[in-house]
């Protein structure tokens, strides 16, 4: 891609006049009413200014500096490309390639063009103005050879050019700018990522000559310039003297310079490549616009800098190029406000209508791990999480949900987390062993029973976390609290290995109860053998070890971007409870709390149903709207929520489908009769007949599996002592209470 | 046709005759390719040819004198330096005429004057810049190798000899030391700390984003020197652009212009080259078996005889990522030994001071250390005391340009981690980052590079094997724990063909294809199934998923370790075995 020079054969001083002419005229582009062109004959320089609805920017603008109220004049090409398209004029696209000459143009034109001022300027306000004032009056007396100031000694203003907004133009990467660009205005796209110190440019140097007391005036156009030594003035030259020349660094101009390097953002870069950066120059009033960590986009010009002194021996025929920033535009600064390209908004729209979204959305969870279907939606509704309130006393209702899933090791929670955490905006991975924070200290130790090295990490800071939703940071002496808005999900390996039915999640986790009761749902997943399971589980992870690959699904799950663009769709939802649906909620809650009563009265109650669990139901509730896309919430959605927070209580009850040796024969007959429970039809309607198991059944099923009648009647007497089951006073039929 | 000589020793000169043969032969505007690379890839067709360009991983730069062929065997440290723009085109005025140059010449000009760039027929082109570093590996070990190797060294010196590069063999041992004086390099952009390298900044006259981080490959270019005259004069005048980055630390590296470059093979072994690739491959699949054998006794040597620990650390040296789709890391096998004799004499000295570079102060770790650099390319140690995980960066981190860090080396480099030698203490922030460097890399085989308000994660493929006296920190796919037979053995000395056979046998066996037939992954899925039930039944522990993952995994590395590239029952029940009996030792 080599680049010849060509020449361009511009009439610079008839385009003087265009933009001499669009800043005279151009008329703000937002007129209220639409002007007649006669209108333009108003008086620009009226103290009230023109009316509103007509007004001449620039003009405008001009006059204010001229009184000194506005120091830079920003050229928007909008403006340029609106009021020469009349004159079918590429005026724009030559401003684009060939910026830093048209703003030399323009800062002539300005010239030119720059009104008397309307307001008395004191004179005393300004080193520079005071010097003018002496200079023009010196000047005067003098009169007949008058030595022209540079126009940039007087001059009050900058100019800088606001790129087209034209939606087409997408902001470069800095690898995207080449030399093709060189001179041309682009507009950049990155984070800023290191800002120098503002320091004063050199623009103008003003000397004095020590005999003949005349100023002598040298513009600086580059980084390093060489001092002028001998006075060129008339005088000393007829002297044949020439006088020495005194810097003046009063009399001089400076402009603020500050030097910023922007560097290319993630999704820049290409694979396995490191990011580029590249420097930025800001002048004048640009100076202190960007600061580190804001992305950007920057517009400026592409300019070369010939390397200098020993490095231009070394570097012979090189450049070294940086951008000269004419236009910042901050980006959002949450990264989790995603911007959306018109083909995701229809997706979006798409996906929205379709009735099945809530399933399809949870199935795309991990789609390499199979079942786990409730599990998955519990995830889903943690990531869109439910709308966090603030009380009118500064109460804060958390919106966002936890989710604990626990269970034996190798049932795909870790993987499920880091899919999670993966999807979430901002999802962080960590886990309790051999990991802390970034900027915290660790503490190694030797466990004294198993001679393991530990890494010592810190479990309060999720307590805070999770129950005030702040947390607090003490560093160098200061310690602050800081609000967290986050949902903790986490997954937690049983104490021994596996896990034992037999004794509490609580005690099978070892995490504190009051930690466990701050999650709104806890799963218990176990790994228990099943012949079709395995073989799925076995053909899985053969076939990837085989094709190297996953095995097609049977259905098309959304990618993790869109599941990522979808949830943030649905979270800018605040779904509200209408009254129906809170009171079917309290109605709900209410029988929860009944069921609790039976639970504890029958032993085996893991859960407790509290004010959280109606919170939780509420959340969840809210979440599901959110996925609908709606702004309220239906009694459907309560009853899913209520059907989660079931089946999540119901897998921390099962037990153990393993008949162990130590099972006592009353378990055993037990499992026999659950199980010819399990099996009978689904009741339809209200008729609880069906739902009946006939004594005799049972009893030739129990004699087939070997036991006595005795153990059988055993059985009997013990379960129905516990409520669960009823036996009708002829002894035929049993009816599971639950 | 140009000669060999003639391209190495004034390869400018060449340039300069291409380009004005490609003027005279074609009237369309000039541009800037006019086929430089291929005009010297046929010059050097041959192996023979090119292992006459000298090499600037043997010779010291500074003997070299500018504008020379050098080659470079090297890993892209970065990336991120971007492009320069140069004349590539150009006409000066001098008093013979119109003269015009090429590329690869910009230090021929060294007056800039300001009609040059007026010119009509200046062609404005750019180049992109590479940080290269030499292939970080273990030196000594692969400096002998080389020395060793066919009559390249021979070659080098009757070249050197010819540039008038040094006088004597003696001359040449000097120049080797005073490399470790002389610093062309910036010690922070090679991943392990305090150690000699060469470095060179390479820059490329095409496009060419198929060349990424950690990409290993031999450049063949033209050398241009830093000159003496500026390192004295490092601080330019007064420049804003220097305020808060330095780049005069780059300028003393020495500049390559890429003519061309070839990318080597994957395991960066010089023994194995491209061309014989097929013939050496069946030959070491014909010997597996036996070499298998030998080589797990040579490694149990340092294992205090211990071979169940030796042929996991064999299907360790074996493993690599050969797939990672949909979030999965298939291939990756970090192992962890546990009951290592820890360091009986602690010499608290030696450890603490972070100015060494980088290796094994167990005396034990040292043994096996010592084996594994025999036998593989690119090997280094890792011990992990508290200094080594505060003081060293173990991953690349940038602050103005790119800094690299212990594990931005290229992939298929090994690891031996030692946490033996850890005590009680605390970390840091670099430790605590340090510590989660690993545990990723063990996780998922991607490596984080550090930027100011952003990550990048670039996918790595390193072996490790950890050391411990309990159970490891650090996540590993398999633990072994040692049991030790004899006190301690003393260590075999091997033959050189005996070790090149080594070397070869890990070199080619690690990156041969593997499949698996229907059949077998039928009979294989069918005993998953069946382990279970009976398990159940029986109330033992079930298999998980996890662990025949592990299973699958192993069962490929010891179908490659016997030669085979093709998963049968036989080596499917061994398999099992190995790891029934692993288990057990748990």
């Amino acid at each position: 891609m080599a680049l010849t020079t060509k020449h361009i054969d511009v009439n610079y001083e008839a385009e003087l006049e265009t933009i001499k002419n669009f800043l005279e005229k151009f008329k703000s582009a937002k007129p209220r009413i639409e002007v007649e062109e006669d209108s333009m004959d108003i008086d620009l320089y009226g103290i009230e200014g023109p009316p509103e609805e007509f007004s001449f920017k620039y003009m405008e603008q001009l006059q204010k500096i001229a009184n000194r109220e506005q120091d830079s004049l920003i050229i928007e090409l909008d403006d340029v490309s609106s009021f020469i398209n009349r004159e079918n004029n590429d005026l724009v696209g030559r401003i684009i390639r060939n910026a830093k000459h048209y703003i030399d143009v323009s800062l002539r034109a300005t010239d030119a063009l720059m009104p008397a001022p309307t307001k008395e300027i004191s004179y005393t306000d300004d080193v520079l103005d005071v010097l003018m004032a002496k200079r023009k009056e010196r000047e005067q007396q003098k009169s007949a050879q008058a030595v022209s100031f540079p126009p940039g000694l007087t001059r009050r203003h900058d100019i800088y050019l606001k790129p087209l907004s034209t939606l087409n133009i997408s902001p470069l990467a800095v690898r995207e700018v080449t030399g093709g660009y060189l001179g041309h205005l682009v507009t950049i796209r990155g984070i800023i990522t290191r800002v120098s110190d503002v320091k004063p440019f050199l623009l103008i140097n003003t000397y004095a000559c020590d005999i003949c007391g005349d100023e002598v005036f040298q513009e600086i156009t580059k980084k390093s310039f060489m001092p002028l030594i001998d006075c060129p003035s008339a005088q000393c030259k007829l002297n044949k003297v020439p006088g020495k020349l005194v810097m003046e660094t009063r009399a001089s101009k400076f402009l603020p310079f500050q030097e910023v390097k922007l560097q290319e953002e993630t999704n820049q870069v290409p694979v396995g490549h490191i990011p580029r950066t590249m420097t930025i120059h800001l002048y004048g009033s640009m100076t202190r616009t960007l600061n580190p960590g804001d992305r950007v986009d920057v517009a400026g010009i592409y300019l070369p800098t010939p390397y200098t002194g020993f490095k231009a021996i070394r570097a012979g025929l090189l450049t070294d190029t940086y951008l000269e920033a004419q236009y910042v535009g901050q980006l959002k600064k949450q990264y989790d406000k995603m911007e959306k390209t018109p083909e995701i908004e229809r997706k979006i729209q798409e996906l929205s209508k379709d009735p099945n979204i809530y399933t399809r959305l949870a199935q795309s969870i991990a789609p390499e791990i199979f079942g786990h279907e409730d599990v998955k939606k519990a995830l889903l509704l943690l990531l869109v999480g439910g709308v966090t309130k603030t009380t009118g006393d500064g109460m804060k209702i958390r919106g966002d949900l936890n989710v604990c899933l626990m269970g034996d090791p190798g049932v795909a929670k870790s993987q499920l987390l880091k899919f999670i955490s993966k999807v979430a905006p901002r999802g962080v991975y960590t886990t309790g062993r051999g990991s802390s924070g970034v900027g915290l200290t660790a503490a190694v130790m030797r466990d004294p029973v198993t001679d393991e090295m530990v890494l010592d990490t810190d479990r309060t800071a999720i307590h805070e976390v999770m129950e005030q939703q702040t947390i607090s940071i003490s560093k160098a002496g200061i310690t602050t609290t800081l609000n967290a808005r986050t949902s903790i999900l986490a997954a937690a390996n049983p104490l021994y290995g596996r896990y034992n039915p037999k004794i509490s999640p609580v005690q099978n986790i070892n995490l504190p109860a009051a930690l466990l009761s701050r999650f709104d749902v806890l799963f218990l997943i176990l790994d228990s053998p099943s012949l079709t399971g395995d073989t799925e589980l076995a053909q899985h992870v053969v076939h990837v070890h085989t094709h190297e690959n996953h095995p097609s699904l049977d259905f098309e799950p959304l990618e993790g971007q869109m599941i990522r663009y979808y949830v943030a769709e649905a979270r800018s939802k605040r779904p509200v409870v209408s009254k129906d649906v809170s009171d079917y909620i309290v109605d709900s809650y209410v029988r929860l709390r009944q069921n609790q009563v039976e639970d504890t009265a029958r032993k085996r109650e893991f859960t407790y149903t509290s004010a959280r669990t109606l919170l939780a139901v509420l959340r969840m509730s809210q979440a599901l709207a959110r996925i609908r896309l709606s702004d309220v919430v239906i009694q459907n959605d309560v009853d899913e929520a209520l059907r989660l927070i079931d089946v999540s209580k119901a897998s921390l009850n099962v037990e153990r489908e393993v008949v162990d040796g130590d099972t006592s024969i009353s378990t055993r007959i037990y499992e026999l009769i659950r199980e010819m429970y399990n099996r009978l039809p689904e009741n339809e309607g209200e008729d609880d007949s069906l739902r009946q198991l006939k004594i005799v059944d049972i009893r030739d099923r129990a004699y087939a599996k070997g036991f006595t009648s005795d153990q059988l009647q055993e059985c009997f007497d013990e379960y129905s002592n516990l409520n669960v089951w009823m036996i009708d006073n002829n002894r035929r039929y049993l009816t599971m209470a639950y | 046709m140009y000669t060999v000589t003639e391209c190495i020793e004034n390869p400018l000169v060449v340039v300069k005759k291409i380009f004005d043969a490609y003027k005279g032969s074609t009237n369309v505007g000039i541009g800037n390719d006019y086929e430089v690379s291929e005009n010297f890839k046929n010059v050097f067709a041959t192996e023979a040819a090119i292992k006459m360009i000298p090499s600037i991983n043997d010779i010291c730069t500074d003997d070299i004198p500018s504008n020379t062929l050098v080659r470079f065997r090297c890993m892209i440290q970065n990336t991120g330096l971007g492009h320069e723009m140069y004349l590539s085109v150009f006409e000066t005025f001098d008093s013979s005429g119109v003269k015009e140059e090429g590329s690869h010449t910009n230090n021929n000009v060294n007056s800039f004057s300001s009609n040059l760039l007026d010119s009509p027929t200046t062609v404005l082109d750019e180049r992109y810049l590479y940080y290269c570093v030499s292939v970080p590996e273990n030196n000594s070990n692969v400096i002998k190798k080389r020395s060793n190797d066919d009559d390249s060294i021979e070659d080098l010196d009757r070249l050197a000899t010819k540039l008038n590069l040094f006088d004597d063999e003696q001359h040449h041992l000097e120049n080797h030391n005073r490399r470790q004086l002389e610093k062309n390099y910036v010690a922070s952009k090679f991943p392990f700390p305090n150690e000699s390298h060469v470095s060179a900044i390479v820059k490329v006259y095409e496009k060419n984003d198929s060349l990424k981080v950690g990409d290993v490959m031999e450049i063949i270019g033209v050398l241009e020197h830093f000159t003496r005259r500026e390192s004295g004069n490092n601080n330019d005048e007064f420049n804003p652009s220097n305020d808060f980055i330095d780049p005069s630390s780059l300028l003393k590296v020495p500049r390559l212009h890429a003519i061309f470059y070839r990318k080597l093979h994957s395991s960066s072994n010089p023994l194995i080259s491209e061309v014989n690739l097929k013939n050496t491959t069946l030959e070491v699949q014909n010997t597996a078996r036996d070499t298998r054998n030998s080589l797990i006794q040579y490694i149990a040597s340092a294992f205090a005889g211990d071979l169940l620990v030796a042929e996991f650390v064999l299907l360790q040296l074996l493993s690599r990522i050969y797939n990672r789709r949909d979030g999965l890391t298939l291939g990756k096998f970090g192992i962890n030994i546990t009951n290592i004799p820890p360091s009986s004499q602690i010499d608290d000295k030696s450890v603490s001071s972070s100015s060494l570079p980088l290796s094994h102060t167990n005396p034990f770790t040292r043994n096996v250390a010592a084996i594994l650099s025999s036998v593989l390319t690119k090997y280094h140690d890792l011990p992990l005391t508290l200094s080594t995980l505060n003081n060293v960066f173990f991953y690349p981190r940038c602050d103005g340009v790119l800094d690299s860090g212990v594990f931005q080396v290229s992939d298929g480099t090994f690891f031996l981690v030692d946490e033996t030698v850890l005590k009680e203490g605390t970390l840091g922030d670099t430790g605590v980052r340090n510590m989660q460097t690993l545990t990723d890399i063990l996780n998922t085989q991607k490596l984080n590079y550090v930027f100011p308000f952003n990550n990048f994660q670039f996918n790595i493929d390193i072996g490790l094997i950890i050391f411990s006296t309990a159970k490891s920190f650090f996540p590993v796919d398999c633990v072994i724990p040692l049991r030790p037979l004899a006190t301690q053995e003393t260590m075999p000395s091997l033959s050189e063909e005996t070790l090149t056979e080594y070397q070869k046998y890990i070199s080619i066996l690690r990156y041969l294809d593997y499949s698996i037939s229907e059949s077998v992954s039928e009979f294989v899925q069918n005993e998953f199934v069946k382990q279970r039930q009976t398990a159940a039944k029986n109330g033992q522990s079930l298999m998980t998923p996890d662990d025949l993952f592990l299973q699958m995994n192993l069962a490929r590395l010891t179908a490659l370790s016997f030669g085979e590239t093709e998963l049968t029952t036989e080596i499917w029940k061994y398999t099992l075995n190995l790891d029934r009996v692993r288990r057990e030792r748990l």
